[in-house]
């Protein structure tokens, strides 16, 4: 613990500093019990009771020190998280939160519900109770892949993630999507296959419809806040996190999801992908920085793809489930702009802004200057981090050719410029930072 | 050689042109930071911060055909990251490199701007005349 407590956390966040407090106070705790075991006054049944729940106690203790892992600053760019922390507050979550990096390509928002069992212990320590009451809960966790294995316009897909987090104030209005042809397509499924429909199958089927709709809600949230780069992003994660069509009981295809972001980058005029064509001259597509992404087959062919490895009732549900998914995401993208709207005006990355960051950045990056902050005569302002997500990918995308970097003779002549982006990118999202928090000084 | 004056610098900075543009960002208090007939820039303490750290590593020669090691500057220098606002204690007969919290970009055309000090490759033991001012 006290190695821990020295480690210098991304960002200075306290987010770990909270976590290992809790900690300190169930192991405190423990410690309490063990002294009162040896207490010669407590009786032996009372001791051995003690000492059995302290053994419970520090054995959770060392689980929770595991779910720490990868926190510290070696994986996680320290100029990251405070961004990240203003996305968390512009959202409006309250929640305590760290973050932490995984060696695998994968973004995870995980809760902490450890306030309901550890209110409920015996003559906790006062460093526990302390802990407790400092934490907003449930502590969440956010996980992304370690600095090793992306560039930073990837972390976009951190909206999506943290649209998790709001997911229960966007709801899907009773009576707004017209389920028959779900209804339609499962029954004729069950009859084709032979099988019998249940109250399990529609059990079944709430559960799969909620799940999918939590992650339409999450794109959502991340296509708000983050524009094209949550696109760009998000095809690329498709394409590193391979797993076939996307499709499970718990995430629709990813084919269907690629769509149904780009349909509303389209909307609007102009719309992002207007401005994205106009300023850097490539053309949105369905498959821009993931044409590898597989696409869905006749449902047939899915039913018995999915079969592989989900039960038959499952598989018949989540392709019965496409012949609604595109209505159902249409009212849940719909239902997180009217909240966003209301709730976080300020987080909304629209065209006009899209444009104003293209227009004043992209170039100067080309010249090796971060995009920092915008110049409008006297006024001057912070360039946000979706911002720097965007120019970063209109520059990946379409001037990787004009960074001047060079790396060792023989070498990919594209990976210097990466890496030299990424250093600019970075460096921008550090010095906005460091503007905002000026600017915010009374 | 000249020197730009304040307002040339503010004009450079200005540079519609990024070619041609005078990087210093972000400027906190511009009018602070670059005052009249000083011809120059003031800049602030930036995040990160290299401690120089004992080691049995001698002198590094800037001319030798091996070029140094980041293992061997790692071993040199223990990196630190300081948040705007918050404090690093120097202690006596400590020695520190520190960066810039201002991204300095020179265009072509313009030359260097050193502060008057030693500068770092001094202390990792070059042996060489120490470099002293210079200006825009």
């Amino acid at each position: 613990m006290t190695r821990l407590r020295g480690v210098v956390y991304p960002g200075h966040h306290r987010g770990p500093e909270k976590w290992l407090d809790v900690i300190s106070g169930m192991l405190d705790t423990a410690l309490g019990y063990l002294a009162a075991a040896g207490n010669p006054a407590t009786l032996d049944a009372d001791a051995s009771k003690r000492i059995i729940d302290a053994e419970m106690l520090g054995s959770e203790a060392y689980k929770l020190l595991r779910e720490l892992d990868g926190a510290d600053a070696d994986q996680i760019p320290h100029q990251i998280v405070k961004p990240f922390q203003r996305w968390v507050d512009g959202l409006g979550i309250t929640n305590t939160i760290f973050f932490r990096a995984d060696h695998v390509a994968n973004y995870e928002l995980a809760r902490f519900y450890l306030d309901r069992s550890l209110n409920n212990l015996d003559d906790p320590a006062p460093s526990l109770t302390a802990a407790l009451q400092a934490v907003k809960w449930p502590f969440m966790r956010l996980t992304l892949p370690s600095q090793a294995l992306g560039m930073l316009p990837h972390f976009a897909i951190v909206g999506h993630e943290l649209g998790h987090a709001i997911q229960d104030k966007i709801q899907l209005p009773p009576g707004s999507v017209d389920f028959a042809p779900f209804h339609a397509a499962l029954d004729a499924r069950y009859a084709a296959e032979g099988m019998t429909k249940s109250r399990e199958t529609m059990f079944a089927a709430q559960a799969i419809l909620a799940s999918w709709a939590q992650e339409f809600v999450s794109d959502a949230v991340g296509l708000l806040v983050a524009g094209p780069a949550f696109f760009f992003a998000l095809g690329g994660f498709f394409e590193i996190a391979g797993g076939g069509y996307g499709i499970s009981p718990s995430h629709p295809p990813s084919e269907l999801r690629r769509k149904l972001i780009l349909a509303k980058l389209s909307a609007g005029s102009p719309s992002h992908c207007d401005v994205f064509e106009a300023i850097t001259g490539l053309k949105i597509e369905e498959d821009t920085n993931s044409p590898h992404v597989a696409l869905l087959p006749d449902d047939d062919t899915l039913f018995a793809s999915l079969k592989v490895k989900h039960s038959a009732e499952h598989s018949a549900v989540c392709v019965a489930m496409l012949h609604v998914a595109e209505q159902v995401a249409h009212v849940l993208f719909t239902e997180a702009e009217t909240v966003l709207n209301r709730d976080s005006a300020a987080m909304l990355y629209g065209a006009d802004r899209l444009e104003a960051d293209l227009n004043y950045h992209l170039k100067p990056l080309c010249e090796l200057i971060p995009p920092i902050e915008r110049r409008d005569g006297e006024r001057v302002e912070a360039t946000a981090l979706a911002g720097n997500l965007n120019v970063g990918w209109a520059a990946l995308l379409t001037k990787l050719d004009e960074i001047r970097a060079e790396g060792p003779p023989g070498g990919d002549p594209d990976t210097p410029k990466m890496e030299k982006l990424h250093e600019l990118l970075l460096k921008g999202v550090e010095l906005a930072e460091a503007r905002m928090t000026w600017d915010e000084c009374p | 050689m000249t020197a730009l004056s304040s307002k040339a610098i503010i004009d450079r900075l200005a540079e519609k042109d990024p070619v041609k543009r005078l990087v210093v960002s972000p400027l906190l208090e511009p009018t602070a930071q670059i005052k009249p007939g000083q011809a120059a820039v003031d800049v602030r303490l930036g995040f990160d911060f290299c401690l120089a750290t004992p080691s049995r590593h001698g002198s590094i020669d800037e001319f030798s055909e091996e070029k140094t090691s980041l293992t061997t500057l790692s071993a040199l220098y223990r990196r630190e990251f300081i948040p705007l606002g918050r404090k690093i204690t120097i202690h006596p007969h400590q020695f520190l490199l520190a960066q810039t919290l201002e991204y300095l970009r020179l265009p072509p055309g313009l030359v260097t701007v050193l502060c008057r000090s030693p500068i770092s490759l001094c202390h990792l033991g070059f042996e060489r005349e120490r470099a002293d001012a210079a200006q825009i």
